[in-house]
């Protein structure tokens, strides 16, 4: 279980949008800046223990991406 | 490594900081972002205002300064010294060592001994290792340590990742031998496969300077800056800190069979308030046992952060009070290292500001 639903509220806080979809792209996204990125990645650490990089962003363009690299990285 | 020492202790420290203070919002139309995206970082980051030094100043000026006071206020006697500790990422020159520099200066014995090493954010733990490791010497009683940096002067000011951050300064810090059965654990450790996490490329002997390393190159966030100028991976050093440091903090409860409670302060490096948020809520640790202000007052300034974080949140208390203290830096290199010990009864633990 990686609860997505408190992922994905607590991600559209940080990105500062109503709600965050599986579609949208990080880089499209109005406030995609580098302290962006930087709480995507605590977030991450801090819900699931996962360490990712800035390097790793290049391989999630949209939300979904993340998501699954995150449901991948837990299966294990 | 784990190291242990006997018999030795600090019994001063005094932080001497530049008197000009840099305000982030005077300076954030530098940065090629909006209004709001920098407000927002500030809040964040913790960025208000920063010491930095002018154009002019240079670490052994600082350090000088600081030592002059020091005699002047018979807080030190000049010819009980017995070795100078200089940490510094930014010394005077490539060679001669800035401790020799700083050292004429004074006017030191020449059987003073002085040795300059290259660190930063784990500068203060690694100069006391160092301070303990010669103390263990029958002739050696008395040893300074000297962080200073200024490494302002080598952040692009149109590099809203580091620019807004860095602080300049120096700290003394007095280690002494002592007859009160001091017990010290000391932990360090160094991954030098990531030493490209916090580096400045050129103007070294590898990269010499020359003019296509003194181009200004965006990135793709916006931020412009040089080979010559500081570069930080800031998810590499998030990344780090939240891993290794917790990570060591562990291994040393379990093996000195003491738990997180036993300490009265955690005094860490300060790199900014986000890091050190994200790394207290990792070890579990209430923010009034470990403070976070210091990048937001002063900046920071490497390898002072710890000594001046004693002196701004202790003061004057330590030298009437003892705390069991937790020292802890972590950064450039990448280095990491852990000091357990006690502050007891400083003789002087205070800040003063540097006038030329």
């Amino acid at each position: 279980m990686i609860e997505t639903e408190k992922f994905l509220n607590r991600l559209s806080k940080i990105l500062e949008v109503k709600k965050i979809k599986d579609q949208d792209k990080f880089e499209k996204l109005k406030e995609w800046d580098s302290l962006a990125m930087l709480s995507v990645i605590a977030l991450v650490n801090e819900m699931y223990k996962i360490t990712i990089s800035a390097g790793d962003f290049k391989k999630f363009k949209k939300v979904g991406n993340l998501l699954s690299f995150i449901k991948k990285k837990k299966k294990k | 490594m784990k190291l242990k020492f006997y018999n030795k202790k600090i019994t001063g420290i005094i932080s001497i900081l530049p008197k000009n203070k840099v305000y982030f919002k005077n300076e954030m139309n530098n940065y090629n972002f909006s209004k709001k995206q920098s407000l927002k970082l500030a809040k964040i980051m913790g960025y208000s205002s920063r010491r930095v030094v002018n154009e002019k100043t240079s670490v052994s000026d600082l350090c000088v300064f600081g030592l002059n006071y020091l005699f002047k206020k018979k807080l030190i006697k000049k010819d009980k010294i017995d070795a100078l500790v200089l940490v510094t990422q930014s010394p005077d020159y490539f060679l001669p060592p800035t401790s020799n520099v700083i050292s004429g200066k004074i006017n030191l014995r020449p059987d003073v001994i002085c040795l300059d090493i290259n660190q930063g954010c784990a500068g203060y733990e690694v100069g006391l290792i160092q301070a303990f490791m010669l103390l263990e010497q029958k002739n050696i009683s008395k040893v300074l340590v000297l962080n200073a940096d200024v490494l302002s002067k080598k952040v692009s000011i149109k590099d809203r990742n580091s620019r807004p951050l860095i602080g300049d300064g120096a700290t003394i810090t007095i280690v002494e031998k002592s007859k009160a059965n001091e017990k010290i654990n000391a932990y360090i450790k160094m991954d030098g496969k990531k030493y490209d996490s916090l580096i400045i490329p050129a103007g070294g002997f590898k990269q010499q300077s020359n003019s296509s390393t003194k181009k200004l190159k965006k990135d793709k966030f916006g931020n412009s800056r040089s080979l010559e100028h500081l570069l930080m991976k800031g998810d590499d050093i998030f990344n780090f800190v939240v891993t290794k440091v917790p990570e060591m903090l562990n291994e040393i409860y379990k093996d000195l069979k003491i738990k997180k409670e036993y300490f009265d302060y955690f005094f860490f490096h300060q790199p900014n308030k986000f890091i050190l948020e994200k790394l207290a809520n990792k070890i579990e640790i209430a923010n009034s046992k470990l403070p976070s202000n210091i990048v937001e007052n002063f900046g920071n300034g490497s390898g002072i952060t710890v000594p001046l974080n004693i002196c701004f949140n202790l003061g004057s208390k330590a030298t009437k009070k003892e705390y069991k203290v937790c020292l802890g830096g972590f950064g450039v290199g990448l280095t990491w290292s852990i000091i357990v010990c006690n502050i007891k009864k400083l003789s002087f633990c205070k800040i003063i500001e540097f006038k030329k």
